[in-house]
């Protein structure tokens, strides 16, 4: 009997490891992401915030209408175009941001994995170093190098190539900007990761059997590369739909996304029942997207390694 | 057929590899005749995988010269080198079907569509995969990837084929049958072939001439017979197959010959062709198989010697002895078939040992290890 007890709690011994984790994510994730889907169910309470009546001179205000249950903030995000046209901003942004982020990064990852082994780990700092400081003084950063008198358009005057500054910050090209800085040290990583994982041999074989090293890189080591460069694509398609530093900081009004609209309907419109449904729409997004390219991508690839 | 008749399709001519301070491949020479199958073996870290990758062009010689079929390699290029080489690994394209894999080389060499597939049919049919012709490398077994392997190279018809411990991952039993249907294989196709191992079994049981290395020399060159019957040296009498090994001096014998002092009992008379000198050192090696034992007392006068059985080692189709000479120190291993299940002796069996001098292989140790080039 005792030792039937041990033995259960042997089973389960391994996720007492887990625990402390596991209570972390459960209330301070699970929890809020639970209420926050609660809140995006209440009814708003119209523009007025803060305590003040409401536009029916009834008491009381607050940031929500309480005990209320209702789906209006969704359908209202899908019914307006002003919503609407931010979830289409968002996801161009999210497809150029990626497009542009795989570009540089595929070259960059496959040039550290050719690379000898000193050089390799000098690319590796580098290609870490901005993520080792912080989001904001890249951003800031960014915007000092792109303003009208800063070093770029100085630079680019000072050489004669255009007569007066162009207007980089603020524009669709410095989000963009900002946005794969902020993402490609990952996506590296991920594809130097998958390259490495490569066996070697394939190559060898390839040339053996006559295939020159471009036609070798074309036909065996691009095509194995792309189920973990696949993984890099997930990877930055979610985190720019989810863009929010670079375009708060360095779009306009025009090049509002999704995550920058939460915080103006929660703060700014004191609408916390709209920010949430807001919130909740991001995350679906995300989710849908990663469905759509798991299923292109998992019906293309009907091989697997060993 | 003597081999020097024979076209020469390898000719590898002081080749040397090194790395850094380590020479993994020093100045080793030797050729490969048309439709020959070839054997380097060597323990690892004797250089026999560099000599291979090398000839393959996966390496670069630090000196030294390959040609195939009287054209100088040096300087040509992995890609156009017309050698077909199958890896420990198979090194098969995981993305790939057996087609495309076995298709992979003639659509680099820019033949047409028709054009391959009737040639990967052939080949396809040769190693007897044609109904897997769609499958992908991880829905094989590792046999059939083997084939697969070999079918990729054979198919673009290559002056020369090199394999690289091609039967290694494969389980005993599955080794010993491809190791026939490789051989049968390359017999058929007629194909040149150099062929790396560690497993002497396998060399012994396929070459047509073994090529012994050793600490990046090659230490012998020869037919598995020759190897086996006569080695030059003492790690190659001790790399190959078992063996009972000595070392004694030579003494002068009343009658005019030699005869070999291994032990205050123990005198081995080799056949007197071996040309000794009196107090000579040398290296003395008898096989098991040639070793008989009785429980008669002094079968014969010379290379005869009585010892008392240490362990019996059952191998089902043959027992090994492991005897201890009397006079202590020397060790014997003699083998015994045994058709009826049987062993003759037991363990503490006091029984005489002998031999014919035409098995006594010596070897004077001044020359001990030294590097021949064939």
């Amino acid at each position: 009997m005792f030792s039937r007890i041990s033995e259960r709690l042997g089973r389960y011994q391994k996720f007492f490891l887990l625990s402390p984790l596991l209570f972390f994510l459960i209330f301070f994730f699970a929890g809020p992401l639970l209420w926050l889907f609660r809140v995006s169910l209440y009814q708003s309470r119209g523009s007025s915030g803060f305590g003040i009546g409401g536009a029916d001179g009834k008491e009381g205000g607050g940031f929500y209408v309480e005990g209320t249950w209702t789906i209006e903030n969704y359908v209202r995000f899908f019914q307006d175009d002003y919503f609407r046209d931010i979830m289409f901003f968002t996801v161009e942004l999210a497809l150029i941001v990626t497009v542009v982020t795989m570009l540089v990064s595929y070259p960059m990852a496959y040039y550290i994995y050719k690379a000898g082994p000193k050089l390799k780990i000098f690319l590796l700092i580098i290609v870490i170093l901005p993520k080792l400081s912080n989001m904001l003084v890249l951003v800031y950063g960014l915007q000092i190098l792109m303003a009208n008198n800063g070093w770029i358009n100085k630079a680019l005057v000072g050489l004669g190539i255009i007569d007066e500054p162009i207007k980089l910050v603020y524009t669709l090209f410095s989000v963009v900007v900002s946005k794969v800085l902020l993402i490609a040290p990952y996506t590296i990583l991920v594809i130097t990761a998958a390259l490495h994982g490569l066996d070697k041999t394939l190559r060898d074989a390839a040339m053996g059997l006559g295939a020159s090293s471009t036609k070798a890189f074309a036909t065996i080591t691009f095509p194995l590369s792309l189920p973990g460069s696949y993984v890099a694509l997930l990877i930055t398609i979610v985190w720019a739909l989810g863009a929010f530093v670079s375009p708060l900081l360095l779009g306009n009004p025009d090049l509002t996304t999704l995550a920058v609209e939460v915080p103006r309907q929660t703060f700014e419109n004191v609408n916390w029942a709209m920010g949430s449904a807001i919130a909740f729409i991001i995350l679906s997004l995300m989710f849908v997207v990663v469905l759509i390219f798991n299923l292109i991508i998992g019906s293309a690839i009907k091989w697997r390694t060993e | 057929m003597s081999t020097e008749e024979r076209k020469v399709v390898l000719e590898v001519k002081g080749l040397t590899k090194k790395f850094g301070n380590d020479i993994a491949v020093k100045n080793i020479s030797f050729n490969l005749y048309d439709g020959e199958f070839l054997f380097v073996i060597g323990p690892s870290g004797c250089g026999k995988t560099t000599t291979l990758r090398m000839i393959g062009g996966y390496e670069f010689p630090s000196s030294g010269e390959i040609s195939v079929r009287g054209q100088l390699l040096n300087n040509v290029p992995l890609e156009k080198r017309n050698i077909g080489m199958v890896f420990q690994s198979y090194a098969l394209f995981p993305h790939m079907t057996v087609q495309k894999n076995v298709e992979y080389g003639l659509r680099m060499r820019g033949i047409s569509k028709g054009a391959r597939r009737e040639k990967v049919a052939d080949v396809l049919s040769l190693v007897e995969l044609e109904e897997f012709s769609d499958r992908y490398p991880s829905q094989l077994s590792g046999g059939q990837k083997q084939r697969v392997a070999l079918a990729r190279v054979i198919v673009l018809e290559p002056d020369l084929l090199l394999l690289d411990e091609p039967l290694a991952n494969l389980d005993k039993r599955l080794r010993d049958t491809m190791r026939v249907e490789l051989k049968k294989l390359q017999e058929k196709v007629g194909i040149t072939t150099l062929y790396v191992t560690h497993d002497q079994e396998e060399a012994l049981a396929m070459a047509d001439r073994i090529v012994v290395m050793h600490d990046g020399n090659i230490l012998q060159v020869g037919s598995p017979k020759d190897v086996y019957n006569a080695p030059s040296s003492p790690f190659v009498a001790g790399f190959l197959g078992e063996t009972s090994s000595f070392h004694g001096t030579v003494r002068a014998c009343p009658d005019g010959t030699r005869e070999i002092v291994v032990d205050d009992d123990m005198t081995v008379k080799p056949s007197p062709t071996h040309l000794l000198n009196d107090s000579d050192s040398v290296f003395v090696s008898i096989r098991p198989e040639r070793i008989q034992l009785s429980k008669e007392k002094q079968i014969q006068e010379v290379n005869c010697t009585s010892g008392i059985i240490d362990f019996v080692s059952y191998l089902g189709s043959h027992v090994v002895y492991f005897i201890n000479v009397l006079s202590g120190r020397a060790l014997l291993k003699a083998s015994e078939a045994i058709p009826t299940g049987e062993a003759s002796f037991k363990v503490g069996d006091r029984v005489q040992a002998y031999w014919q001098e035409e098995n006594v292989v010596c070897i004077s140790e001044d020359r001990e290890d030294s590097a021949v080039n064939v």
